[in-house]
């Protein structure tokens, strides 16, 4: 009790850190308060620095359940007020005001979390407790977000939101939707729960993809392809914008995209290209709507898979294209130039439509290329209307012409020849064609022959070309020949024995390089017999051990021919062939001849005799007179003598031969039904076969063979498949075998020994030493 | 033994008469009875075709214990071809190409190997496959076979062995002689 008398009282020393449970509510209370004034964001007349040291002594004073509990408690409650409100908040101001509440809580949770900090680092982690702030989000969460009318009604309207946004129609701004969808997000970060996607994303996804497989559809439906790629830009752009203004995580941004390219792009990929009217498939054929064709491009490229389809249209197209070239050409509708030039045509079109609309993508330029390979090489046409029309152009196209348009001519013609599998079959025509024009001197420039050959040469290698250059160099040095011939003439002032001496001039050809032609040489006339002799003897004097044979059946003569009598005779020059010489210098002895005479004088080959005596016979050239009526010779016995009465304006006439065609036709049937005259026509005629000719055929073989008895020499064993592709390997730049004819030719070494099959296993086969 | 089988005007060799006759004193038909080129097999008669040599018989005999017709004849039903080994056969099989070769030619020609692959291949392969290939053979218009190689003999020997089922026969891979594959053509012609 007190004592009046001041006295010095010594107290004991009571350590203020004690606290019993009454001054631990104490401080509670106190604490409590200012969180309800926080609340109130009455905070300004706290101070930190009491209330952190109420609850630090609180956590020190192991009071730390009580602070926990109470804190959770109190937060709680005030939820709750917040969740009622919510609750009866109506829809249209629902989202702004949850998103309010939200920031709120935001501000009181963190000066809470400063003020309890020293409880975070301790109790909570001894106690395994959520974080305060952590804590205060998952109240939110189980309090105001799941309150059963608050969580159902605000997903409902941030899906209204986006759907009206879709429609056109006007909505609340995006701000206050970015707010909730962050909010969901932090708390999912924070608690590990998943809100966002349970009362978001998964709806928002599954609305999505329903509106857009409905709107893609029903447009299609209604509209054209150009327009529905249009409007799917559009719609792309549109949700990227809002993904974005809503700050939509990386996940739902990828799922997002997936549905919508699943549903507007890959789901209608094979409709846009093969509806009627507007599809990629009729694009392809209007040359003006390259434009569209690449904007459909840019859309199918979101789904790399669905580029199939386009390229596959492509190459449809490129095949009915190419398809139609060839039967025309078939048809007989159009000639081999007008075959390579539309081939030309073709490769422009849709290297440009590949180089503009497809972007260049090197996928599409190799299945180009294959489409062009695939209908140019279903047979050999390509290799001979190549050549036919390199052959025109040396002929005559290229007069004129400038350095830069030649050599666009010339890249052409190897343009094409590049799509060519049958490298050799194009060779041996051109070589054909080349023979004619460098004999009969038809090509326009020595020069662009050989700049021709030297392109071919780059792009096969010099075996292809070295036969070819092999004739250009015959007929130089046959020039230099003739040359050396003439001085040796003059020089012995030769006078054949007896005849008067014709002058000839002669090309010397080496029989490998030129094309074979084995006929039989005629009965020439005397004086043109001892001219060649003279060479003859002239030439083999200068290299001996060589071979001259004299090939009749091709060269022309100059006959100076008198017709007419008493007075009236009119002298001509006839330029004719070498058997059309022969068969006229016969009548100088007899005035009538027939056929058969004609034939055992002259022993010219059956069929080529009626085409040249036709050629002397025909209306505009009638320098003989036939027996018979009609265009064509009857037989044996039809026969023959100079028209007298034969005019022309010209003093030189040039006697030309009918074509083979004509020939054809005009043969009697009793010859034509002969099998042997008709593949007489068909290898006279050279060119458009469609068939491979056999001496080409048997050089394959021989290829064939040679490349694989090298390869097998090398490797000792292999097995078939890699057999097979080597060889092809080796061989594709001159033809392209097939496996089957490899086969063929393995089995014919298997004969002959050179290789063993392995008796294991029969796909392996093996080397004969 | 040999002497009585041995040819008139060369008595180191058997020829097809002597061997006629041999099959003549074990009472087997020649041309029915594929025994006879088993035996030959066995003897190894392999140095030229329709022909064993003096050297080749008294070897086989010491080989096989056969001193005597009827230790010959004893040996005839242990000479079924059911009783050979898959390796074994395919050599006999070998063999019977080349001992029927006829002088210097290397390939045999249609109608015989029609008939000696009914010989040799009876209990051996499936019925209808062989039958299917004597038809084939029948019937094709290559002339290309019209002769038969020793590989097209042997490999369609492997190959009815190692594919019972044509279904699954893919023309463009295989390795098989050309003759196979057009065969399978026929044979999958026939079925549909």
């Amino acid at each position: 009790m007190s004592d009046t008398r001041k006295k010095i009282v010594i107290k004991p020393f009571r350590s203020r850190l004690h606290m019993d449970q009454q001054g631990a509510q104490t401080v509670w209370n106190s604490l409590a308060n200012a969180i309800d004034e926080i609340v109130l964001r009455n905070s300004s007349a706290l101070s930190f620095e009491e209330l952190y040291r109420n609850s630090y002594n609180l956590v020190i004073q192991k009071h730390g359940k009580l602070l926990y509990d109470g804190v959770t408690l109190k937060i709680s409650s005030h939820l709750s007020t917040t969740a009622q409100n919510l609750a009866s908040t109506p829809d249209a101001s629902l989202l702004e005001e949850v998103s309010m509440s939200f920031d709120e809580h935001i501000t009181t949770m963190s000066m809470v979390r400063d003020i309890l900090m020293y409880m975070d680092r301790t109790y909570v982690e001894t106690h395994n407790e959520k974080s305060t702030f952590i804590q205060g989000l998952h109240l939110y969460r189980t309090i105001v977000w799941e309150h059963s009318n608050v969580q159902c009604r605000v997903s409902e309207l941030l899906l209204k939101a986006i759907a009206d946004e879709r429609i056109g129609e006007l909505t609340d701004s995006r701000d206050v939707l970015k707010k909730i969808l962050s909010m969901l997000l932090q708390i999912d970060t924070a608690e590990n729960s998943n809100v966002y996607e349970r009362d978001f994303a998964d709806a928002f996804l599954g609305r999505t993809q329903e509106f857009y497989q409905m709107e893609s559809s029903e447009f299609l439906a209604e509209n054209s392809a150009s327009d529905y790629v249009e409007k799917a830009k559009r719609r792309l752009e549109e949700e990227k914008l809002r993904a974005t203004a809503l700050a939509l995580p990386p996940t739902t941004v990828d799922e997002l995209q997936n549905i919508l390219h699943t549903e507007l792009i890959k789901r209608h990929a094979k409709t846009l290209v093969s509806m009627e009217n507007s599809g990629f498939s009729v694009l392809l054929k209007d040359e003006t709507k390259i434009g569209a064709m690449r904007e459909m491009y840019d859309l199918f490229a979101k789904i790399p898979e669905s580029l199939d389809d386009l390229r596959n249209a492509l190459c449809d197209r490129v095949k009915e294209d190419g398809n139609a070239l060839v039967a025309d050409q078939e048809r007989g509708v159009s000639d081999p130039a007008s075959f390579v030039q539309g081939i030309l045509k073709m490769n422009d079109r849709y290297t440009s439509i590949v180089d503009f609309a497809f972007r260049g993508e090197p996928k599409a330029k190799k299945r180009l290329k294959e489409s062009f390979e695939n209908f140019l090489n279903v047979d050999t046409r390509a290799a001979s209307c190549l050549a036919v029309y390199a052959d025109m152009l040396l002929r005559s196209s290229i007069k004129g012409a400038s350095e830069e348009e030649v050599s666009i001519l010339l890249n052409n013609v190897i343009l094409v020849f590049r799509f060519i599998s049958d490298k050799d079959v194009f060779e041996a025509f051109y070589k054909e064609h080349l023979a004619k024009r460098l004999l009969t001197g038809r090509s326009v420039s020595d020069e662009v022959e050989k700049q021709l050959v030297s392109l071919l040469k780059a792009e096969c290698g010099y075996q292809f070309t070295s036969k070819l250059e092999g004739m250009f160099n015959d007929m130089r040095i046959s020039r230099d020949t003739r040359e050396a011939y003439k001085n040796y003439k003059r020089e012995r002032s030769v006078q054949s024995k007896g005849e008067s001496s014709v002058d000839i001039d002669v090309d010397v050809l080496t029989t490998g390089y030129w094309p074979n032609v084995k006929v039989p040489v005629c009965k020439l006339p005397q004086s043109v017999q001892s001219a060649m002799d003279n060479f003859s003897d002239f030439y083999l004097k200068k290299h001996t051990g060589r071979k001259l044979s004299w090939q009749t059946s091709t060269g022309t003569g100059e006959i100076k021919a008198s017709f007419g009598s008493n007075g009236n005779i009119r002298t001509y020059n006839l330029i004719v062939s070498t058997y059309q010489m022969c068969i006229l210098m016969l009548f100088n002895e007899d005035t009538e001849l027939t056929l058969r005479q004609i034939a055992s004088k002259t022993s010219i080959p059956d069929l080529e005799l009626q085409r040249h005596l036709i050629s002397l016979c025909t209306p505009k050239y009638r320098i003989l007179r036939k027996s018979s009526k009609g265009r064509g010779i009857s037989g044996d016995d039809d026969s023959f003598s100079i028209n007298d009465g034969y005019k022309s304006n010209a003093r030189r006439v040039k006697v030309p031969l009918i074509s083979m065609s004509s020939l054809k036709d005009v043969v009697q049937n009793k010859y034509a039904a002969d099998p042997k005259v008709g593949q007489a026509l068909t290898s006279l005629q050279g060119s458009s076969v469609e068939t491979l000719p056999p001496q080409l055929e048997e050089e394959r073989r021989h290829l064939v063979e040679a490349a694989t008895v090298r390869i097998m020499k090398a490797r000792k064993q292999l097995h078939h498949n890699d057999l097979i592709a080597e060889v092809t390997k080796q061989l594709q730049s001159r033809f392209v075998p097939t496996p089957q004819f490899i086969k063929k030719r393995i089995e014919g070494l298997i004969e002959r020994e050179y290789l063993e099959r392995n008796e294991d296993d029969h796909r392996l086969y093996m080397y004969v030493a | 033994m040999f002497d009585d089988i041995a040819d008139p005007d060369d008595d180191s060799v058997a020829t097809m008469e002597g061997i006629s006759k041999l099959c003549d004193h074990l009472g087997i038909d020649p041309l029915e009875d594929v025994k006879i080129l088993v035996l030959l097999h066995k003897l190894q008669a392999s140095s030229k075709p329709a022909q064993i040599t003096r050297e080749e018989w008294m070897n086989g005999c010491h080989n096989l214990g056969t001193d005597s017709i009827n230790a010959f004849k004893a040996l005839l039903p242990s000479l079924e071809l059911g009783f050979m080994e898959r390796a074994e056969f395919r050599d006999f099989f070998k063999f019977c190409f080349k001992f029927n070769l006829e002088g210097t030619h290397k390939t045999l020609d249609k109608e015989l190997v029609v008939a000696l692959v009914e010989l040799t291949l009876n209990d051996r392969i499936a019925k209808d496959r062989l039958a299917t290939f004597q038809e084939f053979l029948n019937i094709t218009k290559d002339t290309s076979y019209n002769t038969i190689t020793l590989d097209q003999w042997m490999s369609f020997l492997d190959f009815s062995l190692e594919c019972p089922d044509l279904s699954q026969y893919d023309e463009e891979i295989s390795a098989w002689p050309v003759l196979i594959d057009d065969y399978v053509d026929y044979s999958n012609g026939m079925k549909m």
